[in-house]
């Protein structure tokens, strides 16, 4: 418990800690405000839908280089040597720098989310599910940029490499799908996209915030029944447990990283 | 004393809650004729096989009664023919059609309420003219006013909800449709094959299921939709294969999509306010038409401070065509990598809808700070500042 309350306090000690909270603020409270010029009050209304899409799009990316960035840095300094030399298991090592980077992240979260709902009145459901998505996010991007920081060797490749997984999975993921799911028979085609979620666990996640802040039918009467069982709590608990089950895989080949090359 | 008061009392209410009474089973249709008057006077009439009333002829006169139909039947409950009838505060709970016009003339029809099963239409008139609807309301049937044929009609204040389609049009002329209030059906209202339809000061809300739309146009020529509120459908207007449509001065918001034109050509598109939808226009091979003044939610820069902005909107039918060929790309609407396919997929200025001066808008910011907002605030703010602190092994 100690070694993570001193790896929780370095987290904390950050300067970029300062900077995610000031973004996320502004995100926040400028498209929010957006949101109170509307005629009506709906709850679902581009302007939560852009919400999802900003932070699906700029937390992955600062999360991402962030850990991937913070891990290059520990095996340049030749600190993870170091360490290896403990008699301490790497994987409860590597767990406990991802806990303590995710609380501080969710802790700064928390804290920008708190602070733009002094100025912005959404409903506590959209600001809780926005809330959480960003949470999710967070894991999987965190557990990721862990395994993308201990695979390159360097700081500066292992930004590139978190950089580069960033435009694969988010900025590129419409364009590899459009690009492989068109070539697929019609029928088979739903399922494919299905199925490309529970590969990427960022787009996963948007489906779920959507469906749960809006309604099932938000994505057309294809995908009305799987989404029907999706916004069930059975299914967000499913999706849920799939996003730790793929973050702790992420985690798991982590460790067996930093365990050959500090072998 | 108390006991005899309360028996006093509970004599009095016993005779008000027995409805048995004032049935009144029919075993065949009361026929009103020319002319006639049938004051009902709240009575309730059950009708089983055969409609309970049948207007016929000129100037009758229906009103005050409410009719009760059997479960299984298929007839209507009133059925009205002839010229200048009226029918005035008719209820009928219903499994057929609640009430069928059929070749009439001029007949008014005034705070009539329907109550169905889902399986068949509320109020129908076929090949009619001249008809005006005041203050229907209708609920859980199968079309809430459906029209077939005919022209001239009035419709004003009609309410429909939890129905198939609110209000159906099937190629009447000259209808007018005023101060509609339609809400969680399939489609607020189908409008097809229709000529001079205008459609005004409406509420289209919530619709549901899959398609979810709050107005279908499919073939309409020179319709007219002005200030109608449309929020909470999946999609807001769709208009295909029609021509001359004018928008204006509508609430287009909340929707998953605002506007959906597929071949829909020759439109006026003026002075809506598309804020607060997914996507607010997603459009196919509707270029072509006249749209100004819109306020669409994207990036606008007033520089002359005329409340109009001079950088253009513009929509792509990128995202119509891929999800109108492949279904299974409808997942991809808000995902951020589409800013990227969007670029990709950019078509050429003439394939695209523009308004090249979109009204501009400004956020707002209010106060919605409590103890408890403040509290959480301060308190994060201590756990970040203690969790800082040294705390080294060695």
């Amino acid at each position: 418990m100690s070694l993570w309350r001193m790896e929780w306090a370095r987290s904390l000690r950050k300067r970029e800690n300062y900077a995610f909270l000031l973004t996320w603020i502004l995100t926040l409270v400028l498209l929010g405000g957006l949101g109170q010029a509307l005629p009506i009050a709906a709850d679902y209304t581009n302007i939560s839908a852009t919400l999802i899409t900003v932070l699906g799009l700029l937390l992955p990316l600062f999360i991402l280089l962030t850990t991937a960035i913070h891990w290059g840095q520990e095996q340049e300094s030749k600190r993870l040597s170091l360490l290896s030399t403990f008699t301490y298991p790497k994987w409860k090592f590597i767990f406990i720098r991802f806990s303590s980077f995710l609380v501080t992240q969710v802790l700064v979260l928390l804290l920008a989310f708190f602070i733009a709902s002094l100025v912005v009145g959404q409903s506590f459901t959209t600001w809780f599910i926005l809330f959480v998505y960003a949470t999710g996010l967070t894991i999987y991007a965190t557990a990721l940029g862990t395994l993308i920081g201990l695979f390159g060797r360097t700081r500066i490749r292992a930004m590139l490499l978190a950089f580069l997984m960033w435009v694969v999975l988010v900025l590129l993921w419409p364009t590899i799908l459009v690009a492989m799911i068109s070539w697929l028979p019609y029928g088979m085609q739903m399922n494919g996209m299905i199925l490309a979620l529970f590969v990427n666990g960022f787009d996963l996640m948007r489906i779920w915030a959507s469906t749960t802040v809006s309604s099932p039918d938000v994505f057309g009467e294809v995908y009305l029944n799987w989404l029907n069982w999706m916004n069930r709590p059975i299914g967000s608990i499913v999706v849920w447990a799939i996003l730790m089950a793929m973050s702790s895989v992420l985690l798991w080949f982590a460790s067996k990283v930093a365990w050959r090359k500090t072998s | 004393m108390k006991r005899l008061l309360v028996g006093i009392l509970f004599m009095c209410w016993v005779p008000h809650v027995n409805a048995e009474e004032t049935l009144t089973p029919l075993t065949e249709p009361i026929v009103i004729e020319s002319n006639e008057v049938f004051d009902g006077a709240g009575k309730t009439y059950t009708s089983c096989g055969h409609p309970a009333f049948i207007l016929r002829g000129t100037g009758a006169l229906l009103e005050r009664v409410s009719v009760q139909q059997c479960e299984s039947d298929r007839v209507p409950a009133v059925q009205v023919s002839g010229l200048g009838h009226q029918l005035i505060d008719v209820s009928i709970e219903s499994s057929g059609t609640g009430l069928l016009i059929k070749n009439g003339y001029g007949v008014r029809v005034i705070r009539t309420s329907i109550q169905g099963n889902g399986q068949a239409d509320g109020v129908v008139l076929l090949n009619s003219e001249a008809s005006e609807l005041r203050g229907v309301v209708a609920k859980e049937v199968r079309d809430g006013i459906y029209i077939e044929n005919g022209f001239q009609h009035t419709i004003v204040r009609p309410v429909v909800s939890h129905s198939r389609y609110g209000i159906h049009l099937m190629f009447p002329t000259d209808v007018m449709i005023s101060v509609p209030e339609l809400h969680h059906n399939l489609t607020g209202a189908m409008i097809m094959g229709t000529n001079r339809v205008t459609f005004q000061n409406g509420n289209v809300h919530d619709q549901v299921g899959g398609t979810a739309t709050g107005l279908m146009l499919y073939e309409a020529i020179d319709t007219t939709i002005e200030k109608t509120s449309i929020y909470g459908n999946h999609i807001g207007l769709y208009a295909e294969q029609s021509t001359g449509t004018t928008l204006e001065q509508n609430a287009i918001n909340g929707n998953d999509i605002g506007f959906q034109l597929k071949q829909a050509r020759g439109m006026m598109i003026l002075q809506n306010n598309l804020l607060g939808n997914r996507e607010p226009v997603t459009m196919v091979e509707s270029s072509e038409n006249i749209v100004q003044g819109n306020v669409w939610g994207d990036i606008t820069l007033d520089l002359n401070g005329d409340g109009y902005s001079e950088v253009p909107f513009r929509t792509d039918p990128y995202l119509f065509l891929l999800t109108d060929s492949y279904e299974a790309f409808e997942l991809l609407y808000g995902s951020p990598g589409l800013l990227l396919l969007k670029s990709i997929l950019r078509s050429p200025k003439d394939v695209s809808l523009t308004d090249v001066s979109p009204q501009t808008y400004s956020p707002m910011w209010k106060w919605n700070g409590s103890v408890w907002n403040v509290g959480s605030i301060l308190l994060l703010m201590i756990i970040w500042r203690f969790g800082r602190k040294r705390h080294e092994i060695v």
